[in-house]
């Protein structure tokens, strides 16, 4: 990984996991912040620093430094895990396949729903933080369910917090329509 | 066959009705999966009164839930059926103390209050002498060597077309027929063209789930919500606890941000929920189920035209949902986060389409700035549950293409 800080671009590409380029002294606005919750559209983006915002966004640029920072495990070495279909925002899966991050900001009404994980799941948790109730209902005949993650009691970030979905195995995603149930 | 208005059913509810919530045991299954005896499971007839039961109220119920149909089990796997059959005894009028039809008062009222009329009818029946079930574990009351397997088959088919012709026509224009249970034999053994066809030439607006074998109008996922959408037209159904009939220890109730949610992402995906409630024995409903509904009725009374005045849209602009209203002028937004002024609303890929008016359902006011292909939204209100932004384009609105 390397962070240089020499281009007025940050680069998240969800197939290469993220790499980022940070110019130096420069801003990033709160709005744009929002796209690295999103991810929802471009495969990749860039994000321009304006030289008009800087000084009144240097203190969301300082947080969002410390928060890639804090998330190193996170971010080098993963790809991309769920698609949208499942979870809209951004998420990650660690180069084992067996941990699942999701990108989840404060503001998310709960609880937060993710589709798709056929997998059992260990444990759901913040980023080394605490546990997080979750449940994953419906789970039938092998195929995935429904995840509920709750925060409600978390500590959470301002900006960008990531939840750590402990697997007991390798990513398994359903992508399937459902069915009848033919045994209650 | 398929009409249009299970395009926009959107919401129904789903009444698992029958003698099982005398003592709370599973619908039908109990005895099947052996949580008790056929005959102890049946003598729950006795205790069926349906003494408080009142159609009225469940109908003005569904209807202040923001439903668009409902859908009753008229007769399930039991056999025990809701109204009086010239067919069987085993029925809510022949063999309960409730001695009442229960059928066409819910008719009825679901007619009163412009609701589709559902009626749920189950392939199969565990308590007639002549059904074969194919079932690994044979109830000893289907086995008997001395007749001829083809006949009495036979003879439960001719029961079974029997019935069903009373319910679809005794009961009024049964809108939508709900079958279950098919899987127990192949759809050649069911006969089930013929029997499509049969409801067709009887019934034809009648619309009819996908338990027919391949011979339905629309796919029903069940407690599983898709990923992918299936294809044509779709219900998902599930339990606003773990049950679908009546179980007093079921306290599980899903939080009602969970049926919200759950309902915004089905809508969206372009399908219906057929949200189930399972009422006691006496036919009235737990309080709990009730607050859900009521919940959720709230919900879609503040955002009808983002409902049922819209169309599901391929979602390339926003994190939530995305719905489009009829004439195309307008783009709802289905918000999964809180809102606030100082946590902008992103949008993209909204193209050339030009923006005239941005507000949330009640008419609170937002700010739009575009800038380098984002649109954000600025909104002058607060709110921390699931809310619908509605954005008017000065035209038509045009889909993003890659």
């Amino acid at each position: 990984m390397t962070r240089q800080f020499s281009q007025y671009n940050i680069e998240i590409s969800s197939s290469q996991g993220v790499s980022i380029d940070v110019d130096c002294p420069v801003a990033i606005s709160a709005y744009k912040l929002q796209l690295l919750y999103l991810k929802t559209f471009p495969e990749t983006f860039f994000i321009k620093m304006t030289p008009e915002n800087q000084e009144k966004e240097w203190h969301i640029l300082k947080s969002f430094i410390a928060f890639f920072d804090d998330s190193n495990e996170v971010f080098f070495n993963c790809h991309s895990a769920l698609p949208k279909l499942c979870y809209r925002s951004f998420n990650l899966v660690s180069d084992d396949q067996k941990t699942v991050y999701l990108f989840v900001s404060k503001n998310a009404i709960l609880p937060i729903l993710v589709k798709g994980i056929a997998n059992k799941i260990a444990k759901v948790s913040l980023l080394n933080g605490a546990d997080l109730p979750f449940k994953q209902s419906n789970r039938l005949h092998n195929s995935a369910g429904v995840l509920w993650i709750n925060t409600a009691k978390a500590p959470l970030k301002d900006n960008l917090n990531i939840i750590e979905i402990k697997l007991g195995s390798k990513l398994n995603v359903y992508l399937g329509s459902g069915a009848p149930i033919t045994q209650n | 066959m398929m009409q249009d208005w299970f395009k926009k059913a959107r919401l129904g509810i789903f009444i698992h009705y029958g003698i099982y919530a005398v003592n709370g045991t599973s619908e039908s299954w109990a005895f099947k999966n052996g949580e008790c005896s056929y005959k102890k499971y049946m003598k729950q007839l006795n205790g069926f009164t349906a003494s408080n039961y009142d159609a009225e109220a469940w109908a003005k119920l569904f209807k202040r839930a923001g439903a668009s149909y409902a859908v009753l089990t008229a007769k399930h796997h039991d056999g025990v059926a809701l109204y009086d059959s010239k067919f069987s005894n085993l029925s809510t009028v022949q063999a309960t103390p409730a001695k009442k039809d229960l059928l066409t008062p819910y008719c009825n009222a679901l007619r009163e209050q412009g609701l589709k009329v559902g009626i749920y009818f189950t392939q199969l029946d565990w308590s007639h002498k002549n059904y074969l079930s194919n079932s690994h574990k044979p109830l000893a009351c289907y086995i008997d060597k001395k007749f001829n397997k083809m006949a009495r088959w036979n003879n439960f088919l001719e029961f079974h077309h029997n019935q069903l012709t009373e319910i679809l026509t005794n009961f009024g224009q049964v809108d939508l027929l709900w079958f279950d249970g098919d899987w127990e034999r192949s759809q050649e053994d069911w006969r089930m063209k013929e029997m499509k066809e049969y409801i067709e030439t009887i019934s034809p607006k009648t619309i009819v789930n996908s338990r027919i074998g391949s011979y339905g109008d629309y796919a029903t996922p069940e407690q599983q919500m898709p990923v992918t959408p299936p294809e044509g037209e779709w219900e998902y159904c599930m339990t606003v606890n773990d049950s679908w009939g009546f179980r007093p220890h079921d306290n599980n109730y899903k939080p009602l941000n969970e049926i919200i949610r759950t309902f915004c992402e089905i809508i969206t995906l372009g399908g219906a929920l057929l949200l189930d409630i399972g009422p006691l024995e006496d036919g009235t409903i737990d309080s709990r189920g009730v607050k859900i509904l009521e919940g959720l009725g709230d919900f879609i009374h503040s955002n009808y035209d983002a409902i049922y005045n819209s169309n599901p849209i391929t979602n390339h602009y926003y994190i939530g949902g995305t719905m489009l209203s009829d004439d195309k002028k307008s783009l709802y937004i289905f918000s999964y986060r809180a809102i606030s002024p100082d946590v902008p609303v992103l949008l993209a890929n909204l193209g050339d389409n030009v923006i005239e008016k941005a507000q949330s359902m009640n008419g609170d006011s937002i700010d739009v700035k575009t800038k380098d292909g984002y649109t954000w939204l600025t909104c002058n209100y607060t709110t921390d549950k699931i809310s619908v932004i509605k954005l008017t384009f000065k035209d038509e609105f045009k889909e993003f293409t890659k």
